[in-house]
């Protein structure tokens, strides 16, 4: 099997088919990256094209000094960025598949169980859409994507002191704005 | 210890990037500082409420609107890419140097020059004696209802 690095040589001389392995590979990971930090499915989608456009387009830029990986992720946490800061607060949707997913739950119990889980959604989605877009990036990719202070470092190109620092704010702040509804018992 | 390192090992070790001797540091100082373990308490109910959402598939036809966007843009030759920073900024300097230096002295031929009947009725237009024959006080009357809002 080639590696991720090859198959981008291959893009940079207009590899149709190198493209897509690659697409196949990172498509889930980077659509739920995305869906993570925009909150809306129908905005992740548009973002997702766009970042692997960008990819795809911008391959003769791959040098070869981070992995194949970690320049990908820092296209998408760019476009991620970008595009929030051009877009309102999210606002999410009841047709999104993760809250439509629950009209699986007793029937009952439906609508309430609907309403409190986008409730809850909206309420953390809006805590984290107001931290700066620096902590916001930091934190998503360590608490929704599992990376490691190094890693995140090399994807956003900071010092790992500064990863630390990113991620101690975003967690003071997050604090202040959950906690409230924490002690009312609505989150 | 004081407790503004501890606050930053809370966080570090939310994260699990703790090492043991740093972890045994925190709980050693958790154990006697009731405000850092408050602080740890919250920060990790607070952690846990938004731990991930659930994976979502991608949609499957993503890559039918990628490839068909592949298709109409068409790969920018590389001297055009390569010229581009160089051209833009040219570009906008040339437009800037014809509006500013070449077009001053051309606007001034070409606008007419007001000639002496054009000043005259510029005179009479601006002389307030045009008013001398309007009925006295009926201006003040009409500003008036204006700014009262009332009709007489």
């Amino acid at each position: 099997m080639q590696s991720d690095e090859e198959l981008i040589e291959k893009v940079a001389k207009e590899d149709d088919q190198a493209f897509y392995e690659l697409f196949n590979r990172y498509e889930q990971k980077i659509f739920n990256l995305v869906y993570r930090y925009v909150g809306a499915y129908h905005e992740a989608e548009e973002i997702n094209q766009d970042i692997f456009l960008k990819s795809y387009y911008s391959a003769h830029k791959f040098r070869g000094e981070s992995k194949f990986a970690t320049w990908l992720y820092r296209i998408a946490v760019n476009t991620c960025k970008n595009y929030k800061r051009k877009k309102q607060p999210t606002v999410v949707s009841i047709d999104d598949p993760e809250i439509s997913s629950d009209l699986s739950a007793p029937a009952s119990n439906e609508p309430v169980a609907i309403l409190a889980r986008k409730r809850k959604r909206a309420i953390i989605q809006r805590a984290i859409d107001s931290l700066t877009p620096n902590q916001k990036t930091a934190f998503v990719l360590s608490k929704y994507e599992g990376f490691s202070y190094v890693e995140i470092a090399e994807i956003m190109k900071v010092s790992i002191v500064a990863v630390g620092v990113l991620l101690f704010r975003a967690k003071q702040e997050l604090k202040k704005e959950l906690l409230p509804y924490k002690q009312r018992g609505e989150l | 210890m004081n407790c503004r390192r501890m606050r930053r090992y809370i966080s570090r070790d939310l994260d699990g990037e703790l090492d043991g001797i740093e972890k045994q540091a925190l709980l050693e100082h958790l154990e006697i500082c009731s405000e850092c373990k408050q602080d740890y308490e919250d920060l990790s109910s607070i952690i846990s409420t938004i731990e991930p959402p659930a994976a979502i598939p991608a949609p499957p036809y993503l890559f039918q609107g990628i490839r068909q966007a592949m298709h109409t843009q068409k790969k920018q030759p590389f001297i055009i890419g390569w010229l581009k920073p160089v051209f833009v900024p040219a570009l906008f300097l040339a437009l800037f140097l014809f509006s500013t230096v070449i077009s001053g002295p051309l606007i001034q031929r070409i606008t007419p020059k007001p000639d002496k009947t054009d000043s005259a009725d510029l005179k009479l237009t601006l002389n307030l004696s045009v008013f001398d024959d309007a009925p006295a006080a009926s201006l003040s009357n009409i500003y008036n209802d204006l700014t009262t809002g009332e009709r007489r």
